[in-house]
């Protein structure tokens, strides 16, 4: 068979490729038996030196991934307690008013339950400072029903004023007895001498037009005539403090009771 | 005929090889016959067969000589390609051009493979390696190479 180069020759590029591959190989095949001092193999460790920045890359990458989906899962997770949390707070406020209210209802003085049938329990929630005698706010309104001239108590069925414009559906304004604006019609408890009590924005009521032909003593006690068609009759309003004689008519200075007590809560009479 | 006479020459090297690996351990350093194989094919056959041919066998002579895979194949593979190139150049019907074609070429193939043993694997080589294998294997290669039969067989001219 004779020699003929030219038969199925390669070009130099491929021969120097295969022959690359070839003593490639063989060096790979040598290097896995070259054992270095750290007992690995030379092939071992160039390997492990071409794959550690990828392991590096791989492991961070992964770690960034893991520790963001973690973190992910874990903030929708706490979001959505969050949410559920605020919504239980909310049940619970709402809970807790209701339960207020019907505390506040239980706690209704035996004095007031026992008179009235049907009536509204309110708490003041704001006094006019420039008149503090003048009028005060509650937190029920017409959704409560509510309506002007409606009578108010204090928590011991003592008179303090009557609803007045402006009422809302969740707030109403009281004109107090003490107001300089109106009056109120009354008794002297002890001999039935009727007049026209009249406040001066003040802590005190004076009686209008009271006859001197009664005597009234001090501490007498004075109550609702019912005559001015507001409020009904014998409700207590407070107690003489001072009487000074005039020509025809005595002036008597009254001190309501509500004015010595804490004016939180008030009991609406509703009218019929 | 020839492709017989070629099979019957490289199962006797190979038989050869063995037995000396076998049964002359320290002659093994001292002679390749496995080399006159990859000789002859790198002069007589193509450029992939020569050099896959030379990279098998090396692995033979790593495996039979006892030492590091790879390191003879190595050194056969690069020789192969050398001699497959030189080979239409040199006159190989004269006795003494084969001869010094086979030991210059095992000389300088055994002084890469040198290189790995001595210098990676901190070998001590005896002068077997770099002196006396190529010089034997030149002789014996010559001998079988150099008839005339086989002369005409391996005429590259």
């Amino acid at each position: 068979m004779p020699f003929n180069p030219g038969e199925n020759e390669l070009s130099a590029e491929k021969k120097s490729a295969v022959l690359v591959l070839i003593l490639f190989i063989n060096l790979i095949l040598i290097s896995s038996q070259i054992v270095l001092k750290n007992k690995q193999s030379l092939l071992q460790t160039v390997i492990a030196n071409m794959i550690a920045p990828l392991q590096i890359t791989f492991q961070k990458s992964s770690n960034f991934v893991s520790t963001e989906l973690s973190r992910y899962f874990f903030l929708r997770d706490i979001f959505k307690k969050y949410q559920l949390l605020k919504k239980k707070d909310i049940d619970l406020k709402i809970e807790n008013y209701s339960l207020k209210q019907q505390l506040r209802d239980l706690k209704v003085p035996g004095g007031v339950k026992g008179k009235f049938d049907r009536f509204i329990m309110a708490t003041v929630i704001a006094i006019d400072v420039n008149f503090p005698y003048g009028s005060v706010m509650i937190d029920q309104g017409m959704r409560a029903g509510l309506a002007e001239n409606d009578v108010v108590l204090n928590s011991d069925a003592e008179l303090v004023g009557k609803i007045v414009k402006p009422l809302t559906a969740f707030s109403a304004s009281v004109r107090l007895i003490t107001s300089s604006i109106g009056g109120t019609g009354a008794y002297i408890e002890s001999n039935m001498l009727e007049g026209l009590i009249k406040g001066s924005d003040g802590p005190d009521c004076s009686f209008q037009y009271l006859l001197a032909n009664k005597p009234v003593l001090l501490g007498a006690i004075v109550i609702t005539s019912g005559t001015d068609l507001i409020y009904p009759n014998y409700l207590p309003i407070g107690k003489v403090i001072k009487v000074e004689q005039d020509y025809l008519t005595q002036k008597i200075l009254i001190r309501p009771f509500f004015v010595e007590k804490p004016l939180k809560k008030l009991v609406i009479l509703p009218h019929e | 005929m020839n492709n017989r006479f070629r099979n019957v020459f490289f199962i006797l090297m190979l038989i050869g090889q063995v037995a000396i690996a076998r049964y002359y351990q320290s002659l093994r350093f001292n002679v390749d016959l496995l080399y006159l194989v990859v000789f002859y094919i790198s002069i007589k056959s193509g450029f992939m067969k020569s050099l896959i041919s030379a990279s098998l066998i090396g692995l033979c002579s790593d495996y039979l000589s006892g030492g590091v895979m790879g390191v003879f194949s190595f050194s056969r593979t690069l020789i192969a390609f050398f001699l497959n190139i030189l080979a239409r150049f040199v006159d190989l019907k004269n006795k003494f051009f084969i001869f010094l074609g086979i030991f210059i070429s095992l000389l300088l193939s055994n002084l890469v493979a040198f290189v790995f043993y001595a210098l990676i694997f901190n070998y001590k080589i005896t002068a077997s390696l770099l002196i006396y294998q190529p010089l034997f294997t030149a002789i014996i290669g010559t001998v079988i190479l150099g008839q005339k039969k086989v002369k005409s067989l391996i005429d590259v001219s």
